[in-house]
């Protein structure tokens, strides 16, 4: 077990490493434009441009300048190129923001989607199973940006039931914390809804069939008994998994979308913001603190995974 | 009496009343994409980028501006000319709505059809070779899984959208549909190589296999008329998803500004100048939004019956991107 664990975590940190180099060179080796002459502005001279080279070692070797911009990065002093704040400030600022985005929906995903999981497995085959698969499916065909879009024109705008977007802090004032993120949350739940929903039924109905449950039911257990204590339980270890994984992936950036849509200025939408100015040192330390979450839950899912089934230790 | 597991499933599939009602919606939207010149010559007589912000149409024998002074365009008008109205140029939306499900769905039909290929011949020999070959193939698909999906495109979008790529022959210029097919494709390969590969590492224990190593098949003939085989149901299944995702990737990506470019409509980049004009003229960003719900939602009910009808242990499901 220990064997694996190491050879997990020397994997993690590989694949981290990895995906911080081909990062670097989607921008780099890719001809995009020097990123001097974008910072010199408009109708720079070459000296000026000459000057902000040096000045940033774009004059060196790449490699020379991924070790140096991985330090900065890694060390919290790497700046944006074109605003010149110091990027670890900008995601700490970010994070409580897309934190409380993402712990909100997923609250709201789990719950719903345990729900209509199981009255979907109860009535399976019915009209009204045949119905909740249907709105499951619906709600995993929305664009997230466009029902956002959507919702917070009517309900916000329009009706004037929720603040129009933005953001407040929870040590500022709790009550519109939780008011300014009710749609957000929503908007990115309901696609995870829709998939949780599906999940769960079909493990509850697998579940349905196994002994114990027959078992279950044969000592005289009420079926409200079997459902929650016998049948629930055990269906819900495949829902956990994905929980940690997909929580993993929408701080890692599954929420740029909405974070954009609903004006959170978030680490996302401070991600996509500066990946449209091809502002490197940003987007290094944005993706490996995404790709860091994403491989972190992934492993994590994994050596639990090895610690119940022993088989899989061996691959 | 040996019937075919395809002619099974296919009967499956023709039983399943449902699931054929979307497939068949979503034939009926690729023919009004390809459509679309037809529309546009024939009954609302103006081309997708002809602007026309300063002329009249008749409204109840009225003349009415297309855009009005303030900028706000005429709303939709249900019949030929403006069907679903302007937009802030004049241009008619639903015109513009065609022209952009052809370059939506095209770029979707490209990429899910570019992912299969990538992701059949990498679960392939993986798999099939093993050792080095396979930890190398599944590193790199560990790296291209633990880029958020969003991030990876955007990046790999802008980077290429200035610059565009060379390499070899391969050539994809600055600002072309290319670009989008081509980092969709590869976001998604991990989703659909990954399960491949372990089809491929179960397969080649079977009988079959050695039965052909004995008579003498190398890896290619093996891999191409051995294995290959058995995995197209595994492909089919996942075939409408796959598409449904590139669907909605493109228009994810086009919304922020980074797949098919303007003046070229996708109905992306239409949501998201219709989202900025939403309190005066709503129709901008709901046309393109229920287009694009109804073209994923046909998919995704579609594949839905195809998974059951073929493999319903499938891993495939709708809902399987992290957007």
């Amino acid at each position: 077990m220990t064997g694996f664990v190491v050879r997990r975590l020397a994997q993690m940190v590989v694949v981290l490493f990895a995906v911080s180099v081909l990062t670097f060179a989607i921008f780099n080796v890719i001809p995009n434009g020097d990123p001097a002459a974008r910072m010199a502005g408009k109708s720079p001279t070459e000296s000026q441009i000459e000057a902000i080279r040096a000045e940033w070692g774009f004059d060196e070797p790449l490699p020379v300048q991924y070790v140096r911009t991985m330090e900065q990065v890694l060390g919290g002093s790497a700046i944006s190129y074109f605003t010149q704040l110091n990027v670890r400030e900008e995601i700490l600022r970010g994070l409580p923001r897309t934190l409380s985005l993402a712990i909100g929906a997923a609250i709201l995903w789990m719950a719903f989607g345990v729900a209509l999981g199981l009255l979907g497995a109860m009535r399976a085959g019915r009209a009204s199973d045949r119905l909740i698969t249907f709105v499951a499916l619906v709600g995993v065909s929305l664009p997230v940006f466009w029902l956002g879009a959507l919702l917070s024109h009517y309900l916000g705008f329009k009706a004037g039931w929720f603040p129009n977007g933005g953001y407040v802090p929870l040590t500022e004032d709790p009550l519109g914390w939780a008011y300014h993120l009710v749609l957000p949350c929503a908007t990115l739940a309901v696609l995870f809804i829709g998939f949780y929903s599906r999940v769960l039924r079909s493990s509850v109905l697998d579940t349905m069939g196994e002994d114990y449950v027959r078992t279950a039911r044969a000592k005289g257990l009420g079926e409200r008994q079997v459902l929650l204590r016998h049948v629930l339980r055990n269906s819900l270890i495949p829902i956990v998994t994905l929980w940690g994984l997909d929580f993993g992936a929408v701080v890692a950036g599954g929420a740029i979308l909405t974070e954009v849509v609903f004006d959170l200025q978030g680490v996302g939408q401070y991600a996509a913001e500066s990946v449209g100015q091809l502002d490197v040192p940003p987007v290094l330390a944005v993706t490996l603190f995404g790709a860091f979450f994403i491989v972190v839950a992934n492993t994590i899912v994994d050596i639990a995974y090895a610690a119940l089934d022993p088989r899989i230790r061996v691959t | 009496m040996g019937q075919s597991p395809w002619r099974l499933a296919l009967r499956r599939l023709r039983r399943d009343r449902v699931a054929l009602v979307f497939g068949a919606l979503f034939v009926v939207l690729v023919l009004a994409a390809l459509a679309a010149p037809l529309w546009a010559s024939a009954v609302a007589d103006r081309a997708p980028d002809r602007t026309n912000e300063t002329g009249k149409i008749e409204v109840d024998g009225r003349q009415v501006d297309v855009v009005s002074l303030d900028g706000v365009p005429i709303g939709p008008q249900w019949r030929g000319e403006y069907f679903l109205g302007a937009d802030a140029n004049g241009r008619d939306v639903m015109v513009r709505l065609l022209y952009g499900a052809r370059n939506s769905l095209l770029i979707g039909l490209a990429a899910a059809l570019l992912t299969a290929l990538l992701a059949t011949m990498v679960g392939l020999v993986a798999g099939y070779f093993g050792g080095w070959v396979d930890a190398v193939a599944r590193s790199t698909l560990d790296v291209i899984w633990a880029f958020p999906v969003i991030l990876l495109g955007v990046a790999l979008g802008t980077a290429l959208a200035v610059g565009g790529l060379r390499i070899g022959p391969l050539e994809l210029e600055a600002g072309s549909m290319a670009i989008s097919i081509v980092v969709i494709a590869v976001v998604y390969v991990p989703y659909m190589a990954r399960p491949i590969r372990g089809e491929v590492l179960a397969l080649r224990e079977r009988e079959f296999v050695e039965a052909a190593h004995a008579q003498g098949a190398g890896p290619l003939r093996t891999m191409a008329s051995e294995l290959l085989p058995n995995l197209t149901s595994t492909i089919v299944v996942f075939a409408p998803l796959m598409v449904a995702n590139a669907v909605l990737l493109e228009a994810a990506l086009s919304f922020l500004g980074v797949g098919v470019v303007p003046p070229d409509p996708s109905w992306g980049n239409m949501i998201d100048s219709g989202v900025e004009s939403m309190i005066t003229a709503p129709h901008l960003a709901i046309a393109p939004g229920l287009m694009l719900v109804l073209t994923v939602l046909a998919l995704n009910v579609f594949g839905d019956g195809v998974r059951d009808a073929f493999d319903p242990r499938s891993s495939a499901a709708w809902g399987t991107r992290r957007l």
